[in-house]
Order: structure tokens, then sequence, then C-alpha cells
């Protein structure tokens, strides 16, 4: 549905984007992730046709959305800024895309949306009065107000409180599930991305640095660590010494009454537990640690960091 | 043209919901539509409908220019600042389609002062010397024709330049333009004293001159690309 191949942006002599390549199919959620400045909303723009690609394309529909206004109906957007207007009502904002998208009963269908998001009360106060979470909200409602097939989001929960960040969540998942659209996430929220995204794709200085489904990402990127519960301190110094001098732990660290152990690429829990016991150290409980999406990330970050 | 009628809508609704605008625009047309029906009565009779004429021919069109400058900052400039611009570029309507509605609508909202202008000047005039002065049917067809396109041409040519220009060029412009823009508004009634003829020639080249620039500015933003609106916004 979205395809990006070997994309490349310059601004004046400045490369954005270097070769990025990727799809994304019906009914995904896409997580577009990377550092402020890696790229992200440049290729946003660039998929909706705000901006022209250097090299390579970025077609929706085997289309390139900047020339085609047909296909720029079945599109929602909800860029970095609301996009909203000041001046004018909540009713008037919806109403005025309604009407741009020629959207059939529209003052009902402004109303139900204004009912959803709990902005009805205020649907005669100009948006400029609203609070920042209450733009994002009506924004938002905005970017679905014609029943879009995709949908493209830069950054939709930013500056919203914790309960407006799970109505978005939430939002995002429905719109996804049951009303099978397909979405694009612009995000270095990293928890958020966690959430609800299927797969992802890293970006930083422009390249694509990691592009898979998050477990399949969690595989590849992060080594295996365990977290170690021994009976007290004295057992913690003995094995922190016994561990010191294993070339197959990658790092190994202090916590409470117990160790967390990273262990080298490939390498079992199994054998380090063995290694404890046969040494006489008490081992009370191990645990495998679960890498999160943000592990992922950091480690992706840290040694395309190192390569360079 | 319903997308360009649905742009020109929300602007006209927009500027005319907007206090500031509204007031400085209605403060304007009551202080120089009273200045030049007092310099419109000074004449002897016999020159009063002469001097009725130049003003109105002068001033409708100063207050709606200035009302246009001052609306364009608003509903181009302020559209663009507020990345407002991006969002409506991503929807099915096209860049000329925006700009003409932005036209129409920023001509509504200036050209309904500058016929208020225009009605209060004769109705001020009238009520002032004690006898029904009319202006002559080239300025009536100046107001209801010519008026308009200026604005329109105005509106059109200064939205091109607000859109393709940088926000800092932009800005430096518009105060190069306030400067004469002002001047000329007070200078309505200095050029009054002098009460000059209004002749079918001026109007007829005045509405050709505002259709010339109103073609050209539509040209111009013909060849005009998002890319260069988005990557000119900081």
């Amino acid at each position: 549905m979205i395809e990006v191949q070997n994309l490349g942006k310059k601004f004046r002599e400045r490369m954005v984007l270097n070769d990025v390549n990727f799809q994304v199919k019906e009914g995904e959620i896409f997580g577009y992730l990377g550092p402020n400045g890696a790229g992200k909303t440049t290729t946003m723009r660039i998929i909706l046709g705000l901006l022209k690609p250097t090299a390579g394309k970025a077609l929706v529909w085997g289309k390139n959305l900047g020339e085609n206004e047909e296909f720029r109906k079945k599109v929602g957007v909800l860029l970095e800024d609301d996009g909203l207007y000041p001046r004018i009502s909540a009713f008037d904002n919806l109403d005025y895309y309604a009407q741009l998208y020629g959207i059939p009963n529209r003052a009902q269908k402004v109303a139900n949306l204004l009912q959803f998001i709990g902005l009805y009360d205020r649907k005669n106060d100009k948006v400029g009065k609203f609070s920042k979470g209450m733009k994002r909200k009506l924004a938002l409602a905005r970017a679905i107000i014609h029943d879009p097939e995709v949908l493209f989001l830069d950054e939709p929960s930013a500056g919203l409180d914790p309960e407006a960040q799970k109505m978005v969540r939430d939002l995002i998942l429905q719109l996804s599930g049951e009303e099978r659209i397909t979405i694009f996430l612009n995000s270095h929220d990293l928890d958020e991305v966690q959430r609800i995204c299927s797969k992802i794709a890293i970006l930083q200085r422009g390249e694509i640095k990691a592009y898979d489904a998050i477990d399949n990402l969690r595989g590849k990127f992060t080594k295996p660590v365990v977290e170690i519960t021994l009976p007290d301190n004295r057992e913690v110094e003995k094995a922190l010494k016994l561990l010191s001098s294993l070339d197959y732990i990658s790092d190994c660290n202090r916590y409470n009454d117990g160790i967390t152990v990273t262990l080298a690429e490939g390498e079992m829990s199994s054998t380090l537990v063995s290694f404890l016991v046969k040494n006489g150290i008490e081992v009370e409980e191990i645990r495998r640690v679960s890498k999160s999406l943000e592990d992922v990330y950091l480690e992706i970050v840290r040694q395309q960091e190192r390569n360079a | 043209m319903r997308k360009t009628l649905v742009v020109a809508r929300k602007e006209t609704r927009e500027l005319l919901s907007t206090k500031s605008t509204i007031f400085v625009g209605l403060a304007f047309v009551v202080f120089f539509s009273f200045l030049n029906s007092l310099a419109v009565i000074k004449g002897k009779d016999a020159s009063s409908a002469v001097s009725l004429d130049s003003s109105v021919f002068y001033l409708s069109a100063m207050i709606g220019l200035f009302i246009a400058y001052m609306s364009t900052g608003q509903v181009f400039l302020r559209e663009k600042a507020d990345r407002v611009i991006e969002t409506l570029m991503c929807a099915p309507v096209n860049l000329r389609q925006i700009w003409l509605g932005k036209i129409l609508g920023v001509t509504v909202a200036a050209y309904s002062l500058s016929l208020i202008t225009a009605l209060v000047i004769v109705v001020l005039s009238s009520i002032l010397s004690s006898s029904l002065l009319l202006p002559t049917t080239a300025i009536l067809v100046h107001v209801l024709l010519v008026v308009p396109a200026l604005i329109a041409a105005f509106t059109g040519l200064l939205g091109f330049v607000q859109f393709r220009l940088g926000m800092r060029e932009s800005r430096i412009l518009n105060f190069v333009i306030f400067a004469p823009l002002f001047a000329g508004l007070y200078g309505a009634g200095y050029v009054m004293g002098g009460s000059f003829a209004v002749s079918w020639i001026q109007v007829g080249l005045l509405f050709g001159a505002s259709v010339i620039l109103l073609a050209v500015s539509a040209y111009l933003t013909r060849r005009l690309s998002k890319e260069r609106i988005v990557t000119t916004i900081t």
C-alpha cells in the first residue's frame, strides 16, 4: 500500500534522506522511529506530496499523492502542527474539512465526531482558547472525518496528558482493528510505538538502520539478559568476582540482592547457572529479562554511533 | 469551483469574525469618509459633484486595498507561519484553488468595507451640504466593477509573494508596502483638494491593469510548488 523505494532527499548540499526503503501493508500499524532531525517528518512530507524526492520514489497505492487529488481523498493526515484555525470554532474547523472532502450529511458527522472526542460542549468555542490536548484531539478528529483508508500521524500524542494519550492509542488500535485503516505513525515515543505498532523502521541520520516486526528486532538487536537473585551480600560479591573472569559475559551489574548479567549473543542462561552452582554460589532465583523497544532502539543507535 | 468557494467562505467568515480587523476597518471607513465628506462640501455647488467623484474614486479603492493588505497577512502569511497550510495542502484541493479561494475571501471582506466607504461619503456629503449629491455613472462602474478587481489583483499578487518568499522576506515586504499604502490613505484628503475629474478612460485603464495583474499572479501561482511553500516556512 505504501511503498518507499531508494528514497533520497537533499536540501541544498545537505543529505537529509539516503536510500530509504520500506513497505507498509494494508491494515498494518507502521511505526517510523528516530531521533529528532533523523528525517522522519521529511519522509512523511514526501509521501504526502508536500516535498519532492531528490532520488527514488514514495507511492501510496502506486500513486504519487502530490499529483493525485482523488487519492488524497482516501488519506487522513495529522502533522506535527495541529493545522487548526484558532479564530474559528471547533465545529467550523471540522466542517471546513468536511466540505473540502465532500462529506454528505456533514453536520451530523461533525457533531458525532465532536461527541466522540468529548468536545461537543465546546463546539462553538474558538479553537484558539483550547488547551494543547483539546487541539490535538480535534486535529485527530479532523484527520479521520472522511473515513480515510490510510492515516498518517506525526507524533499524535505529543503534549497530551496520560488519559488523552491512552485515548489516542485506543483510537488508533480501534481504527486499525475495526476499520482496517492502515496507519503510518511517526514517533519518538517508544512506549507508544511498542504498544500499538506491528512493524517498525528506525531511521538515523537519514538512513534506515532497522526495519522489521518489533519481536524480530528484539531478538536481532539485543543480547540476552538475566537477573539472578542471591541470598545475601557476601554471595553477591563472590558471584561478581567469579563472573568477571568469564568471556561469554558482556556486562555484569549489581542490584539490591542480586546481579544483572548480559550474556554474549547465542549464550544460554543455563550455562551461567551451572557455572555458579558448580562454584558453590547459592542461587535463589533466576529470570530472563524481556527487552523493551527502548533497549532495541538504544542498542541500534549506539551501534551506529560506534560504527561511525 | 466548489472547493474554491468552500475556501472563500471560510476565509470571509474568519476575517469577519476577527474583531480587530473589523474594528480597524470600520474605524478607517468612518474617519476617512468623514474627512473626505468635509473636503467635498468645502467646494462650491458646481464643483461639489467633481469632488464627490474623486473622493469616492480614490477612497473606496484605498480603503479596499488597505483592508486587503491587512487581511492578506492573516489569510496567507499567518496560515503559512502557523503551518496550517501544510495540512490544507494534504486535502483534496490544489494550490490554485486554495490561492483563488483566499483571494475571493479577502476580496469579499475588503470590498464590503469599500462599498460602505462609498456609501458613507455620498450620504455624509449629501447631509452636510443639505442637497442630494450623487456620483457619476463612471464612478458607479468604478465602485461596482473596478474596485473589487483591483482588490482581487492586489490580494492575488501579495498572496502569491507571501507563499513564495521566506517568512523574513515577506515581513520586510509587508513593511515596505505598508508605508505607501498608509500615506496613500492620508493623502486622499489632500488629493481631494485638487478635485480631479474622473473619466471613463481612467476607470477603464484601472480595470485593465487589475485584470492583467490578476492574470499574471494566476500564471505565477500555477508555477508555484508545495515544496516551495513548505521549505520557506522557517
